[in-house]
């Protein structure tokens, strides 16, 4: 596939190759390439097969907000291939897959659905009660992600640090820079951590021209330029934040870059207070087969063509929710990307001088319309529109559908942290109602739009949190406060939820092939609230923890009508936010120990060393002697030692002989000695100290 | 254990370092006529109840002291003794 040349907003070099295999055939990529852009340009289009029902999966986002993209790389299963950039001699292979994903075996199951209703793990093969041990086989052989092989070994350099900062800004966007250039200013200590490679969110690829006339990208470029030649900021990109809690404890982990030292990092960040300006996620678009591979996202089919220099097909069709998808029909056309129709669900509302651009292309404009259902074996080849209210509808060949619902806010974090989430009708997003102590929030997340106000909330949140730091920043805080006021305008969101007469192939959920009809056999079934819905269906629980189902699965529960709670809330969130490597959580060596200062004389002697605080050989021979202490005496003033012994060790001790309890007591042995027993110096620690206490 | 612990010693410092030591119970019991029963309920009985809770503390990888802290154990975040707000 040729890609787009000479576009300022690139992020791959074209000259620099990089090969690697898939399903061991060689093929090639770029330097900057992911994983999934490098098999996107070389023509694969089906990533892998889904859970449950085997169904082809795509390309849907570029974030990894679902498991369709889910591969197995160099032996290791489940990785990202959106967010794991290309290697050199990367081996590649998709997962779930009998045969080759275009052509798997157990495609069949996805005609049997009516045998899976929701919650089918709990309800069927439970009787007679022989069968379940063998349905459970069969089903655990039919569904799941990547395989491990036994003797896998986890190669690479994983490594920990733990920052200590004044604030700790949680997003790299424009309202996150301008964060952590506002405190920094005050002269504080900042971490900064971005998610993808480089700085500059939702804006850094975009070609819209702001007041000033300048591209927003050049405007997000120029900021990340200042913030990363900033003194007092340390910021780590390609690095997710996984955990928010309390005492301004940020985790999260970073992939290392090519020159880098360690495969990956785990990040433990300690600040004094936290900025929280994650931005935005795409609500996704609920309608039939709203996951055949062609259908993707606004910001993916954007960015695919902005970053990585791929049109997302050849001619498509938008179905979308808000101001950045008409701007990114727009654009695409301009590369070359025919369009055939932009259906927008909303019947107002949008920029005239959007709409003005779409008439001067003589693309054809649908208000109030929406995407019903994706045809098409293996790929969209055909798309069907239609109105709102579902009465009148168009069918259009299209291999590509760009689909989005509209914006919510990546609340994750926020979530974590103990923030209040409440739904606001006029941005249709969950915003906080209250903040935690020393946490704040800014920016898209909080449904603003323009890059000016975005900028001046992301200083708004700088300030306050320099002022939990001790500094006093009252009166330019006020002087930023209302001038947001002033120039704030908050996006008038999309509610839309579901397109009119949908739901057998509507999936919710990618991960767990959760469609929107299992959401209405759990609530016919009695489960009213969505936390139970979830457990239930199991929508949500996929490794994409909850970014597609996140808040569609409450909107829709809530507008069904059946839920007695009247707000919608969403499904509570928990750490690891992004799927993180068990390697990444271990770092580097942990076991630490104290030596005998004949532990090496031991070790060459044949002495086996049993694990433990302290080190001492079991069994040591001739020469050497093997009752050192590790840590000395353990003072033990006055009092019975063998009763206080009993009472901190009820139980531990036997009745029978006890032979040297003194020779026992250095190395705070916690079980008594029978006689010709070495001590057992497992717990020597904790006993130590006990005893110290 | 996100919480930071305040160590006499060597001050406000990252929870990963500490170890719990338990409820702070007061005094121990006078060993002259205790009771089984009552030695039993001293060892093994806590209150856990919601609010703030005095309980021991050993900055194990650090200076090694044991010491007292008041915690909220509704929002896991040291308070002052007799105070609401959280240290700092």
């Amino acid at each position: 596939m040729t890609r787009l040349e000479n576009l300022p907003t690139l992020r791959i070099q074209s000259d620099t190759a990089r090969s690697f295999t898939y399903r061991n055939r060689t093929m090639k990529g770029v330097a900057g390439d992911t994983v999934a852009t490098a098999l996107f340009a070389n023509g694969v289009r089906i990533f892998g097969r889904s859970l449950k029902y085997h169904r082809p999966r795509g390309l849907y986002s570029l974030d990894g907000e679902c498991s369709n993209t889910m591969m197995q790389v160099d032996g290791v299963p489940n990785v990202q291939a959106e967010t794991t950039l290309l290697t050199e001699g990367m081996a590649i292979n998709p997962q779930n897959v009998k045969g080759s994903p275009e052509f798997d075996f157990m495609r069949l199951m996805d005609g049997l659905s009516w045998a899976m209703p929701a919650g089918f793990y709990y309800r069927m093969f439970h009787r007679p009660a022989w069968l379940w041990p063998k349905a459970i086989k069969e089903i655990r052989k039919a569904a799941g992600l990547g395989v491990l092989s036994p003797d896998f070994r986890m190669d690479g350099h994983f490594d920990e640090i733990h920052p200590r900062a004044e604030v700790c800004v949680i997003g790299g966007g424009l309202a996150g820079m301008s964060a952590a250039l506002e405190a920094a200013r005050q002269g504080l200590r900042v971490v900064l951590l971005e998610s993808r490679p480089w700085l500059g969110g939702a804006f850094e690829y975009r070609v819209r021209k702001d007041e000033a006339d300048a591209p927003y990208f050049s405007r997000a470029r120029a900021l990340a330029e200042v913030v990363e030649q900033a003194e007092n900021i340390r910021v780590f990109t390609h690095a997710p934040a996984i955990g928010v809690y309390s005492d301004g404890l940020v985790t999260g982990f970073q992939k290392g870059a090519l020159n880098d030292g360690f495969t990956e990092r785990y990040l433990e960040v300690r600040a004094d207070s936290v900025v929280t300006a994650t931005g935005c996620l795409e609500r996704p678009l609920l309608f039939d087969n709203n996951e055949r591979p062609g259908v993707m996202q606004v910001g993916c089919a954007h960015r695919l063509a902005r970053t990585w220099g791929l049109l997302p097909g050849k001619t498509a069709v938008f179905s979308i929710g808000q101001d950045p998808g008409l701007e990114a029909a727009i654009d695409l056309f301009d590369l070359g990307l025919e369009i055939a129709c932009v259906a927008d669900i909303r019947e107002d509302g949008q920029d005239p001088l959007l709409i003005d651009e779409l008439g001067k292309r003589g693309i054809p404009f649908l208000r109030g319309w929406v995407a019903q259902k994706a045809h098409g074996f293996g790929r969209v080849a055909k798309v069907t529109l239609a109105s709102g209210n579902g009465r009148f509808r168009k069918t259009i060949p299209a291999d590509t559908l760009v689909a989005s619902a509209g914006f919510t806010p990546a609340t994750g974090p926020l979530a974590l942290a103990h923030a209040k989430l409440e739904f606001d009708v006029h941005t249709g997003f969950f915003l906080p109602s209250s903040l935690p102590r020393r946490v704040h929030a800014a920016g898209r997340m909080l449904g603003l739009e323009t890059p000016e106000s975005i900028e001046t909330s992301g200083k708004a949140a700088g300030l306050e949190a320099a002022g939990n730091c001790g500094v006093d920043v009252g009166h330019l805080l006020a002087k930023t406060r209302n001038y947001l006021e002033s120039r704030t305008l908050r996006t008038r969101g999309s509610k839309f939820v579901i397109a009119p007469g949908t739901g057998r192939k509507t999936f919710i959920c990618f991960d767990e092939d959760t469609t929107v009809k299992n959401v209405d056999q759990a609530m016919a079934k009695g489960f009213d609230v969505p936390e139970l819905i979830k457990r239930f269906t199991s929508a949500g629980t996929g490794p994409g923890q909850g970014g597609i189902p996140g808040h569609n699965l409450p909107l829709y529960v809530g507008a069904s009508g059946k839920s007695p709670d009247p707000a919608p809330r969403p499904t509570t969130v928990r750490p690891p936010l992004v799927p993180t490597l068990l390697a990444t959580y271990a770092g580097t060596q942990h076991d630490m120990c104290k030596r005998t200062p004949v532990h090496d004389l031991q070790v060459q002697d044949g002495g086996r060393i049993p694990a433990g605080t302290g080190r001492r050989a079991n069994g040591a021979r001739g020469g050497v002697e093997a009752r050192k202490t590790v840590f000395g005496g353990c003072p033990m003033p006055g009092g019975d030692l063998e009763r206080s012994d009993q009472r901190r060790h009820a139980g531990c001790f036997d009745s029978g002989q006890i032979s040297d309890l003194r020779a026992g007591r250095p190395e705070g042995s916690p079980a008594r000695l029978r006689r010709g027993h070495e001590p057992n110096a497992g717990r020597q620690g904790q006993v130590f100290r006990h005893v110290q206490r | 254990m996100s919480f930071m612990i305040t160590c006499p010693l060597c001050g406000r410092r990252n929870g990963y370092e500490f170890r719990f030591g338990g409820e702070d119970k007061g005094p121990r019991p006078d060993q002259g006529n205790l009771s089984p029963e009552a030695w039993c309920d001293y060892v093994h009985m806590n209150n856990s109840k919601p609010g703030v809770q005095r309980e021991w503390w050993s900055h194990t990888k650090g200076c090694g002291s044991w010491f007292v802290i008041h915690r909220d154990v509704m929002t896991n975040l040291e308070v002052h003794p007799g105070q609401e707000e959280a240290v700092p």
